[in-house]
């Protein structure tokens, strides 16, 4: 099955937050990169039938974004959401599996399954507002696999989560990979970097690469360079280089950047990370829709 | 959150049974001359006993009779006026009179000034049949009130030639009880917008309608599920309260009393043919129908309105809305807005019961109709109009 989406735009009244995006995913995880602002959070809104797009098409093996059919296939995690606090984890998947059509007796037999599978079995009868964030979390995939989804759309499901609970989560959503697309967004490069099928990165509202992250890694492959600086040198590289980290040591600066040029003589190349290709493109802080 | 609103909307209408019952109340004179008074049940019990005689059905002749009576009470004390009677006299034998006595004062009211003659005043010699009087009466009415209308003219005397004459009368309640049951009915109309208010609204704020709107029935079959459980809530929550207020005030003062001609306790010349029973039905279940129309509307609202405090505002202003063009849009502008507003029929100022005992109609060109009717007919379109709009809504509904 294969999820396209054709010119798809959407503009917020001046702010275009997403412009044309053409995309093409088969079976497979897809980690959406961007910074905040970058139009992560429209896109997926409409690829989840959220928001209508002002321009474009958006189809589930020909199926419309719009229509029933393309619901049925789709599970989503908004990167947001309310929970409804005096329910019970059970009553939640048993309330979502009653309105995505699952039948009422498998509905018990799969919500009991997913709790298992995201670890939350010995809390099915708590009430949802004692949980913690990775909890909650956990339950929102939870909810989002009830319909045996084709298409799994995870806004920042990693967002406001400890890093001990990030790798857990990581775990989980890449075994859920298998005869699905999932889509996961998110501005946290290792989430994405060693579970992603491939990347996309997206900014100002379109997407500016898509591929394996070792292909798109390509891009700046060569071009990543460490060096000593002291204080003037980095004043002026900061003009010619994309700054992706620096560190004071001694009487002058540990310099990692990336840059068409050697910056200066005794720099060396080094091989290219996602997040060095992150930073390079999202190395201007950006505002507006997310 | 329901669950509570609707405990204590039904133990708003349990106090509010009983709270009106404590107002009738009676005076007793002891041999040694102090006074007594009675109140609540035991005063309700008195004022029985007191009117059993002229309990029934009142005739014209029985009318004629209670103020020949009274006015052989003024001549038997040699008074001028019922001020100038000791108040033991007048609580024994006049104002157990006075149900029927006020028949009469009201055939005779000036109709300029609306002041009804006093019993003493009225030659008994010459007057003829009380209820022919009424007819007449009702006709002078509406030509001076309703001039330029006669087709308003015609539909009230066709009203009021239906009512069933003789009247009938039977002690015990009094309007009180149908004032509280429309205070009880605009409770329960608050609880109802309170708890349909954020329906939609509340999801769209937290966020959840996000998962819901992407479920294969998360669009047009929940909202319609949603409003339909909003709507049976409210109903069941009605028809409860308003059925244990009519049991328990009814229960308390006696069934008899609900056989009365409404015309006994409101305006002689009330246009509708009901009993005292039949009104209290009317009223509960234009209280129903009102609700029902309110909580449509708020849904509506709610399936718009992505800020569930805002909702309960407009909710809650809906409700008082009436009252307030009653109060502050005077002629026809603000009976047309508190007739064509969902929460007309129980409304404070306003209600299905005011409606009722009164004689305004609405007027649309050539065309009139009377109040009652055109609320009904405004809740009715309302409640269908609405609730259905708001599943579409619902369904359309799309976060900027």
């Amino acid at each position: 099955m294969e999820l396209q989406l054709d010119r798809v735009s959407k503009r917020f009244q001046t702010k275009i937050a997403v412009d044309r995006v053409s995309l093409s995913m088969g079976e497979g995880l897809y980690g959406l990169l961007g910074a905040n602002g970058a139009g992560k959070t429209t896109l997926m809104r409409m690829m989840a039938g959220i928001l209508k797009p002002d321009a474009g098409e958006i189809r589930l093996g020909g199926r419309e974004v719009s229509s029933k059919a393309y619901r049925e296939l789709l599970g989503y995690l908004p990167q947001e959401f309310g929970y409804y606090p005096s329910f019970t984890a059970k009553d939640f998947l048993l309330y979502l599996a009653a309105l995505k059509g699952v039948p009422k007796a498998k509905a018990r037999e799969k919500a009991g399954e997913l709790l298992e599978l995201v670890n939350l079995t010995e809390y099915a009868g708590k009430k949802i507002k004692t949980f913690s964030g990775g909890m909650k979390q956990r339950l929102g995939i939870a909810q989002a696999l009830l319909n045996h989804p084709k298409l799994l759309i995870l806004d920042e499901p990693t967002a406001g989560l400890d890093p001990k609970e990030r790798v857990k989560f990581r775990n989980l959503i890449s075994s859920l990979k298998k005869d699905r697309i999932v889509l996961l967004s998110t501005h946290i490069v290792s989430d994405i970097e060693y579970i992603a099928d491939e990347v996309l990165i997206m900014k100002n509202g379109a997407i500016l690469h898509q591929g394996e992250p070792k292909r798109i890694r390509e891009v700046i492959e060569g071009k990543v360079w460490e060096c000593f600086l002291t204080r003037e040198e980095l004043f002026s590289m900061e003009q010619e280089f994309a700054i992706l980290n620096l560190r004071e040591e001694g009487s002058g600066i540990f310099v990692r950047a990336v840059g068409e040029r050697c910056p200066k003589e005794g720099a060396r190349v080094v091989p290219a990370t996602l997040e060095d290709l992150y930073l390079y493109y999202f190395n201007e802080q950006q505002g507006g829709m997310g | 959150m329901t669950k509570i609103l609707m405990l204590l909307a039904l133990a708003a209408t349990v106090f509010f049974a009983v709270l009106p019952l404590s107002f009738p109340y009676g005076t007793v004179w002891e041999e040694d001359g102090s006074t007594r008074i009675l109140r609540g049940l035991e005063g309700i019990h008195y004022i029985k006993e007191r009117q059993k005689d002229v309990a029934g059905t009142v005739t014209s002749e029985k009318v004629k009779q209670a103020a020949y009576d009274y006015q052989s009470v003024l001549d038997e004390y040699e008074a001028g006026t019922t001020y100038e009677l000791l108040d033991e006299l007048y609580e024994k034998r006049i104002r157990p009179l006075t149900p029927l006595t006020n028949l009469l004062r009201e055939a005779y009211t000036d109709l300029e000034t609306g002041i009804a003659p006093s019993i003493w005043e009225i030659d008994l010699e010459s007057v003829g049949d009380v209820y022919k009087v009424l007819d007449d009466r009702l006709s002078t009415m509406m030509e001076l009130q309703q001039e330029g209308h006669p087709e308003v003219q015609e539909q009230a005397e066709a009203l009021y030639g239906q009512v069933e004459k003789p009247f009938v009368f039977y002690p015990g309640g009094d309007g009180n009880l149908m004032d509280y049951e429309i205070l009880v009915a605009f409770l329960i109309l608050i609880f109802c917008v309170a708890m349909a208010a954020p329906v939609f609204s509340s999801d769209y704020q937290t966020g959840a309608d996000d998962i819901l709107r992407c479920t294969k029935h998360g669009r047009l079959r929940l909202g319609f599920v949603k409003v339909l459980s909003a709507l049976a809530i409210s109903a069941g929550a009605t028809i409860l309260c308003l059925v244990v207020y009519l049991l328990i005030s009814n229960g308390l003062v006696g069934w008899e009393w609900t056989k009365s001609s409404m015309q006994m306790f409101y305006s002689a010349l009330s246009l509708p043919n009901l009993t005292i029973g039949e009104l209290q039905w009317c009223i509960a279940a234009s209280g129903l129908l009102t609700i029902l129309a309110t909580v449509g509307t708020v849904l509506f609202v709610s399936s718009k309105c992505s800020n569930a405090m805002v909702t309960t505002v407009v909710g809650v202003f809906l409700c008082i809305l009436p009252a307030i063009a009653n109060i502050f849009i005077p002629g026809d502008a603000g009976l047309w807005l508190g007739t064509i507003l969902p929460t007309g029929g129980v409304s404070l100022q306003g209600s299905m019961l005011y409606a009722l005992s009164d004689f305004q109609f609405l007027h649309l060109g050539n065309y009139s109709v009377w109040t009652p009717y055109a609320i009904l007919a405004f809740a009715a379109l309302e409640f269908v109009g609405f609730s259905a709009a708001a599943v579409f809504s619902y369904a359309r509904y799309r976060r900027a």
